[in-house]
């Protein structure tokens, strides 16, 4: 009797640790946002604000404007500017996902400014843009080059740049500036990470999968 | 010195078998950081591959319900079709689906493949039907938005959960009850003599039981609607397209109904591996490892079901939902 009672519970901690130690990974994209920024200078040659614009896809899209009134093909016009409101007002916590760094140092970003919810019918999908201000203007001058991720950490959410123009420039003075997009190999991604970054909440997961823009400004362009 | 090898080979053939269990096993809700930091091994890569693949078919699919509900063309609806069964593929080996309660149920008290395989398409089934009849009466007949509608299946999931433990918890009682004094190896060879009684034989009542077992099994299972199929359905009312999502979820079952039976597969063979080397032996494992099996899996069914009903009440916080 006793010996059979040992066999049991060895047979229950073995099944355990084998299922509990083979768990693969459960976080992956729910939100697929495809984006386009838009970088606006100063005067002075100067990056002072990212204008992004975020296209949902029609999953989400459809779950956002449920239940609105629509009529001739678009959602009312109140209806769009307060869910924009609300979108960016819960977005700032998170910084709006935003990520600017200026010859390798942390660059704060403002309040984003003129939100704007637009609908398109043809496509069924809902689109977000709004400027983000950077507080202090950045020069990407010399080879200090400013670098752009707009990620969600958590990867709930992924966020990639579309195909046909991903990025303008905008506003004063730019000449000699461009920006390069580095998109990294989603499935080497997927297959070289380690375990933790799926099961620690605070790896910042979805860094690995986000896009770098860099820009770059001068005669000397790298 | 012999009885302690075959003890050995029994062990390492119960621990293949849990490894269809292991396998199937990627919903359960962990505690954060107790994962060693250690490159992923070679399946565990190929694992999340599949969910980016499931995820590119998911998005695929909303373009594709769209034009078949605006064109209504043959080649679009061919499209959905295909995308939605492959979809149910991959999606099958992501979270939920029954694939940890088929296998340890079928470690516990199965070994016909025929079954196993019949149990994987019957809570695949159930699980689209769950889908639609939810989506179907709650968002289609008393017209909850969206978010509503979303909204309430964690508590049609936490219903599907209870039942999961309860499942378990009655294999363990009958692991425990049946498992005093003498083994149950020899019962399935008497199957045959008895097959034109006419009152129930002590087999046949088992097999009754058994037939209840795996009823109460797809209820459990199939309780809990296939997330990708609510996903797809709720997409299709907001399209005025309810039936076309209904079909799709239905193809999705078909794909997701095939990984389960691959694994039902997998974990009937480790089983019976076994079993047949417990019969050749004489080790005090060998009259033990039915119960044994059955305690087992019924343990990790209801810690399985605990586990879900726990991992309910915590959801992801994202600041777009």
């Amino acid at each position: 009797m006793q010996s059979w009672w040992k066999q049991f519970l060895v047979s229950v901690a073995v099944m355990g640790v084998v299922a509990l130690s083979a768990q693969p990974s459960m976080a992956h994209p729910h939100v697929f946002i495809d984006m386009k920024t838009a970088f606006r200078f100063d005067d002075e040659g100067r990056l002072d604000a990212l204008r992004v614009t975020w296209i949902f896809d029609e999953f989400y899209s459809a779950y956002a404007v449920d239940g609105a009134p629509k009529t001739n093909g678009t959602y009312d016009e109140k209806y769009l500017a307060a869910l924009a409101e609300e979108n960016l007002k819960n977005l700032a916590e998170w910084n709006y996902f935003a990520e600017v760094k200026a010859g390798g140092a942390p660059v704060e970003t403002g309040e984003a400014l003129d939100g704007l919810s637009t609908w398109d019918e043809e496509a069924g999908r809902l689109s977000l843009t709004f400027t983000l201000p950077l507080k202090v203007p950045q020069a990407a001058l010399d080879g200090a080059t400013v670098n752009v991720r707009i990620f969600d950490p958590s990867y709930y959410i992924t966020i990639d740049y579309v195909s046909d123009d991903p990025v303008s420039l905008a506003g004063g003075q730019h000449q000699g500036c461009s920006v390069a997009i580095a998109v990294p190999e989603v499935e080497q991604v997927w297959t070289s990470l380690p375990e933790i970054a799926f099961t620690n909440p605070d790896s910042q997961l979805g860094a690995n999968f986000a896009s770098t823009a860099t820009l770059s400004c001068g005669p000397e362009k790298s | 010195m012999k009885r302690r090898a075959c003890a050995a080979l029994l062990l390492t053939l119960v621990i293949c078998a849990c490894g269809s269990v292991a396998w199937a096993q990627n919903t359960l809700p962990m505690p954060a950081g107790t994962s060693p930091a250690e490159a992923p091994g070679m399946f565990s890569g190929i694992m999340r591959y599949i969910m980016a693949m499931q995820q590119d078919y998911y998005r695929s699919m909303a373009g594709a319900l769209r034009a078949v509900n605006l064109q209504g063309s043959a080649a679009a609806a061919w499209t959905l079709a295909s995308l939605s069964f492959l979809y149910g593929i991959f999606h099958a080996a992501g979270p939920g689906h029954g694939k940890v309660v088929v296998a340890s149920y079928i470690l516990a008290d199965e070994r016909e493949v025929r079954r196993g395989i019949l149990v994987a398409f019957l809570s695949a089934l159930a699980q689209a039907v769950t889908a639609i009849t939810a989506v179907g009466l709650l968002s289609l007949i008393l017209g909850l938005t969206h978010r509503t509608t979303a909204g309430a299946v964690p508590y049609i999931e936490r219903a599907s959960f209870v039942l999961i433990a309860c499942l378990g918890a009655w294999l363990i009682w009958r692991a425990v009850r049946g498992g005093h004094g003498h083994g149950h190896s020899h019962d399935h060879h008497h199957d045959h003599a008895h097959e034109h009684a006419h009152l129930p034989t002590p087999a046949e009542l088992k097999k009754a039981k058994g037939f209840r077992e795996m009823a109460a099994m797809i209820l459990s299972v199939g309780l809990r609607p296939c997330s990708g199929a609510v996903l797809v359905l709720l997409f299709a009312v907001t399209q005025g397209a309810f039936l076309i999502g209904a079909a799709s979820a239905l193809i999705m079952s078909l794909g997701t109904a095939i990984t389960v039976s691959v694994l039902a597969v997998l974990t009937v063979f480790s089983k019976n591996a076994a079993l047949a080397i417990a019969r050749r032996t004489d080790s005090p494992w060998a009259a033990r490892i039915e119960p044994i099996l059955m305690a087992g899996g019924g343990a990790v069914i209801l810690l399985f079901g605990v586990l879900l009903f726990a991992g309910t009440f915590t959801g992801p916080a994202s600041p777009l939902l």
